[in-house]
């Protein structure tokens, strides 16, 4: 079943941290996005394996926007 | 000759009364993941408290000679039992009986059981399982007309928000009346899978062209996320639990005071985690849970609302005994700025924490409201400026702990509008009308743009502001009465709640609660 994780907040990414095929737990750091002139890394909601990703690095992002997709 | 065939009728009758809707439909309610009434009343009360009110209320059958044949139970079940031992009023909607909807229920017994807390002034707790209220269109068939909207009672039902704690929980699913009453509470729940909530349900909203499933319309994840309720929870037996604890931070009602806890916790212990939880780069985050854990009393720390609104962080905790509501920032979301849910959340938090008596703790760290056409569009101003005044019309003692920024409008979140003020900063805090950051550009272009190197130029200003924003600037200027160590926040905490607590006064606030 693919899920997907959103962007928590609104904003620019600025670093994926994770990559299509690895295995990553909850509350894993999944990407930084810049957001009110702060990095805020977006976490995991649950564990799973990344997919691919939907969003190049510095592109602008809405909350709740899917940033990648997480295989379970 | 004793009273005892009548006794022997009655138990007979409540015996009948036990079987709810009939076995059938007690045996889908219960496949479809669902607990029946009365395990509900038994999952969330002190066992064995429950007295009954209106167990012989129903539909009976009677045979030409009166002999009673059969007998369903009136769809809603209440009574008076004790939580913690505290007495409560409970009501739960027997949805085996026609679906929880009104047609199955008595209208006096129904108004009986909204109104009862209020009148004795005792907390409510609503296990709402129920279609609506105005049952099926076939009615008017029946009536051979129509009526205008009204429920009986209504405006004593929304009253009791201001008198005394109701705690709702949405454990089907609910729609008009039903969804109505699981929102007009000061702490409501969801269940996850086995409950939705909306205005109307898929049939209805098919006819706007919209066809969904009743989780699609209206599951619990959506009602979290946007704060039409304020918690899910992934089981009933999760719900009922969290409807108690939330109930031991309040008092009976409005006219007593927030009860004290035992607390084996030292008032002044010091975690050293916190000299370092706020990173120096002003950046990067950090989590702000486990400081608050940190420095509440062991164990004591109940989270409301967590999934909506989420630079915000609101909830109820105890300080050396004390209950106490808590206000801070979640630095995760937006840097803790504050956006139009926020300010919503943070509304409702306040509001409970006025009606109730409880004195609020602010842990700060707030950059400012959510800037952007995004979060105009919102309203976030709207928002913000109702959220300013809820706190500034909050007489309860308040305590704001600065941690880290304070800027804006929304900085003025830090404090309430009475004496009964006391604050604090970390050494990490830094607050003014606008960050540097922003703020360089717009007040020194001309400087910067006439300058051989702009970028170096403005390192240069900023670099100069900063050592100006360093918070013991403003305190030598007695512009914040002290920086502490924040190893010693717990001890300060512990000496605000009993510096607060003989300031508590009983009695409705100057406005009515509206949930």
């Amino acid at each position: 079943m693919a899920n997907t994780i959103d962007a928590s907040v609104g904003g620019q990414v600025l670093k994926q941290l994770v990559q299509p095929g690895d295995r990553i737990d909850a509350e894993t750091e999944v990407a930084m996005i810049e957001s009110m002139k702060m990095h805020i890394p977006v976490l995991a909601e649950q564990a799973g394996t990344v997919g691919k990703w939907l969003v190049a690095e510095g592109s602008a992002v809405k909350e709740g926007q899917a940033l990648l997709e997480l295989v379970r | 000759m004793s009273w005892q065939p009548e006794l022997d009728d009655i138990a007979r009758r409540l015996k009948l009364a036990e079987n709810l809707g009939g076995a059938d439909k007690v045996a889908r309610h219960r496949a479809n993941g669902k607990l029946t009434v009365r395990e509900r009343i038994d999952g969330l009360v002190d066992q064995g408290s429950f007295a009954e009110v209106g167990g012989l209320s129903g539909f009976p059958e009677y045979d030409e000679h009166g002999t009673l044949t059969g007998f369903t139970p009136a769809n809603v079940i209440c009574g008076r039992a004790e939580i913690n031992g505290r007495t409560v009023f409970v009501t739960g909607d027997d949805f085996t009986v026609r679906g929880g909807a009104n047609d199955g229920g008595l209208r006096e017994k129904f108004r009986f059981a909204e109104t009862e807390a209020r009148r004795w002034r005792m907390p409510l707790v609503r296990l709402v399982d129920g279609t609506g209220g105005g049952g099926s269109v076939k009615h008017l068939e029946d009536l051979g007309r129509t009526y205008l909207p009204d429920v009986p009672d209504m405006t004593e039902i929304l009253d009791a928000l201001s008198e005394v704690p109701i705690v709702a929980l949405g454990l089907g699913s609910v729609a008009g009346m039903g969804a109505a009453r699981v929102c007009a509470s000061h702490y409501s729940m969801m269940v996850k899978g086995t409950s939705q909530l909306f205005a109307a349900g898929p049939p209805v909203v098919a006819r706007i062209g919209e066809t969904v499933t009743k989780e699609e319309l209206g599951g619990s994840s959506i009602h979290a996320k946007c704060g039409t309720i304020d918690d899910e929870v992934a089981t009933e037996a999760e719900a009922f639990q969290r409807a108690r604890a939330f109930l031991s931070y309040l008092p009976q009602s409005v006219h007593e005071l927030p009860p004290r806890a035992a607390c084996s916790d030292p008032v002044d212990r010091r975690e050293e985690m916190l000299l370092s939880a706020v990173p120096r780069d002003a950046r990067q985050v950090y989590r702000m849970r486990p400081i608050l854990t940190a420095v509440l009393d062991r164990d004591s720390f109940f989270e409301i609302g967590r999934a909506w609104g989420r630079s915000v962080i609101t909830g109820l905790g105890r300080l050396d005994g004390w209950p106490v509501a808590i206000l801070a920032s979640d630095p995760y979301h937006y840097g803790g700025a504050w956006t139009s849910d926020a300010c919503r959340k943070a509304i409702r938090l306040v509001d409970l924490a006025e009606t109730f008596h409880l004195p609020v703790v602010h842990f700060v760290d707030i950059p400012g409201f959510l800037i952007g056409t995004d979060a105009e569009r919102s309203g976030v101003m709207r928002y913000g400026t109702q959220a300013l005044t809820a706190i500034r019309q909050a007489r309860v003692p308040w305590c704001a702990m600065m941690v880290r920024k304070a800027f804006g409008m929304a900085g003025l979140s830090q404090r309430n509008g009475t004496d009964a003020f006391v604050r604090y900063a970390w050494p990490s805090a830094q607050w003014g009308s606008l960050p540097i950051a922003g703020g360089v550009d717009a007040a020194y272009r001309a400087v910067i743009e006439a300058a051989p190197d702009p970028a170096a130029k403005r390192a240069e200003i900023e670099a100069k502001l900063e050592k100006l924003q360093a918070p013991v600037r403003t305190a030598e200027a007695f512009g914040v009465e002290h920086i502490i160590d924040p190893r010693e926040t717990r001890a300060r905490l512990t000496q605000f709640a009993r510096m607060a607590a003989p300031l508590r006064t009983t009695g409705r606030t100057g406005f009515g609660y509206r949930p």
